[in-house]
C-alpha cells in the first residue's frame, strides 16, 4: 500500500481530478455539516434592523443575545443547545416572534404583527410574573396561533393562503391547547442539570442531533435517498404513535415550522424566513430537551435576560413554544 | 398541488443544499487501479444521485461534491480523521448510530 498523499483540496486542483476518476468505491456518511447556523445567520441582518427600529430594551437585549451567542458554527450550535437547551429555546422563540412582528409591520399585515406581538407579550408576562402566568399562557398562545391562521387566510397570495401561515397558526394554537399548566412550568422554569445531563443524553452524540435537526428539511424533500428515508423515519418516530399530548405538540410544531418556511419562501420575505429559522431552532431545542432535568422554583424577574448561564430562573423568551 | 408546490420544493431544496453538506468518506479504486480515500461534502439534494452513480460503476467523484481531503491508500490517516472530526464533526459510526437511534 502506498503512503497516503494528502492534498488540500483546491477548486481547480488537477491532482484531485487525476486521482478521483473512480472505478469502484464504497462510501459512508460521516457527518451532516452546516445547516441551522448558516440558515439563521441569513436572517439576522434584517432582524437587526428591525430590533433597532423597535428600540425596546428587551428586544435589543434578545437581539444582542442571539447575535452574540456562541452560534458561529453548527457544531457550536449543537454544543450550545445541548449545554443549555432551554435558554437556546427561549432566545430562538423570542427571535422568531420578533421577526414575525417586524414582518407584519413591514408588510402591513396586522394579523402577522398581532401574532408576533402576542408571542412577545406572553414572553414578557411570563418573564415578569413568572409561574403565576402559566394558567393563561395557553390562552395567549391560542390567540397567537389563531391570529396567524387568520393572517394566512387573509393573505392575498393564494399559495400562502393554501398552506403557509394557516398551518403554522393552527399548529401553534393546537400545540397551545395541548400544553397544560404544568407543561408551561416545565418549558419556562426547568433547567438542565449542570454537568451535561443524564445518562441518556450522553449516549447521543452531537452528530446525531445534527441529523435530527435536518429532518425538517427532509420532510418536504422526497428525493434524498437512504438518508432521507432514515431521517423521515426518525421524524415519524419522534412524533409517532401520537399517543401523548407532548408528542402531538411536537408534531404540530414541526408542521408549523414547515408551514412557516413555505410561507416565507412563497412570499420571499426574509423576516418570515428568519422567523421560520428561529422557530425551527426552538423546535430543535425542544427535541434536545428530552434529557432528564429538574424543576426549579420560579424567580420572577423584570429582565428578560436576567440569569447567567447555570443559574436558576426564568428562561428568556420561552413563551412562544 | 402542483406546479406551485413543486417550484417551492425546488427552492427549498436549493436553500437546504446551500446550507447543508453531507460529509461522506469514500474508499475505492481509481480508473488507474490505485486505491484511494476521500472525504467529500455532498449537497443533500445530490446525495441520492451520487449513490446511484457509485452503484453503477465508473464515475467522477468531483462531479458530485466538494472534495475536502483525499489521498492514496484505503484508509485516511489518523490525523485526517481527527481533522475531519474537529472541523465537520465526522464520525465513522454515524450511520450505525443513526440506525441505533431509529431502532431505539
Amino acid at each position: 500500500m502506498s503512503a497516503p498523499v494528502l492534498v488540500r483540496h483546491d477548486a481547480q486542483g488537477t491532482a484531485a481530478e487525476a486521482v478521483l476518476d473512480v472505478r469502484e468505491s464504497k462510501s459512508r456518511i460521516c457527518a451532516i455539516h452546516g445547516a441551522v447556523a448558516d440558515f439563521v445567520r441569513k436572517g439576522l441582518p434584517s432582524l437587526g434592523r428591525s430590533f433597532a427600529q423597535m428600540g425596546r430594551s428587551t428586544v435589543s437585549g434578545a437581539a444582542f443575545a442571539v447575535t452574540h451567542s456562541p452560534v458561529h458554527s453548527y457544531q457550536a450550535l449543537v454544543t450550545w443547545v445541548k449545554a443549555d437547551p432551554m435558554r437556546a429555546f427561549g432566545y430562538a422563540g423570542l427571535a422568531s416572534d420578533v421577526a414575525l412582528m417586524a414582518a407584519g409591520g413591514i408588510s402591513s399585515d396586522p394579523m402577522v404583527a398581532l401574532s408576533g406581538l402576542s408571542g412577545m407579550a406572553l414572553e414578557t408576562l411570563l418573564s415578569v410574573y413568572g409561574e403565576r402566568m402559566a394558567p393563561v399562557a395557553n390562552a395567549m398562545m391560542v390567540v397567537q396561533g389563531v391570529s396567524m391562521a387568520l393572517a394566512g387566510a387573509g393573505a392575498t397570495s393564494p399559495q400562502m393562503r393554501s398552506v403557509g401561515e394557516i398551518v403554522d397558526g393552527l399548529a401553534i394554537a393546537g400545540g397551545a391547547v395541548l400544553l397544560g399548566k404544568d407543561d408551561w412550568k416545565r418549558l419556562y422554569f426547568k433547567r438542565p442539570k449542570s454537568g451535561g445531563g443524564s445518562e441518556k443524553s450522553t449516549k447521543v452524540s452531537p452528530i446525531i442531533d445534527v441529523a435530527s435537526s435536518t429532518s425538517h428539511a427532509v420532510a418536504v424533500n422526497a428525493d434524498m435517498g437512504d438518508l432521507g428515508r432514515k431521517l423521515q423515519a426518525f421524524s415519524k418516530k419522534f412524533s409517532g404513535g401520537i399517543l401523548t399530548s407532548k408528542n402531538l405538540t411536537a408534531a404540530l410544531f414541526t408542521a408549523g415550522d414547515i408551514g412557516l418556511a413555505k410561507a416565507a419562501l412563497w412570499e420571499r420575505n426574509p423576516l418570515l424566513m428568519a422567523a421560520a429559522a428561529f422557530s425551527i431552532l426552538s423546535t430543535l431545542c425542544m427535541r434536545v430537551d428530552k434529557t432528564e432535568t429538574h424543576v426549579q422554583s420560579a424567580r420572577p424577574s423584570g429582565d428578560l435576560l436576567s440569569g447567567e448561564d447555570g443559574e436558576d430562573g426564568p428562561v428568556p423568551g420561552a413563551g412562544r413554544r | 398541488m402542483s406546479e406551485a408546490e413543486s417550484v417551492e420544493l425546488r427552492e427549498f431544496r436549493d436553500i437546504v443544499d446551500a446550507c447543508i453538506d453531507i460529509v461522506v468518506l469514500v474508499q475505492g479504486r481509481t480508473v488507474h487501479a490505485r486505491d484511494f480515500w476521500a472525504y467529500v461534502a455532498i449537497p443533500p439534494g445530490r446525495y441520492g444521485d451520487f449513490k446511484a452513480a457509485e452503484a453503477s460503476g465508473q464515475y467522477r467523484l468531483n462531479d458530485w461534491g466538494r472534495i475536502l481531503r483525499h489521498g492514496a491508500g484505503r484508509r485516511p490517516p489518523a490525523q485526517v480523521h481527527e481533522e475531519m472530526a474537529r472541523i465537520y464533526g465526522a464520525n465513522s459510526a454515524f450511520e450505525e448510530d443513526l440506525d441505533a437511534i431509529l431502532a431505539d
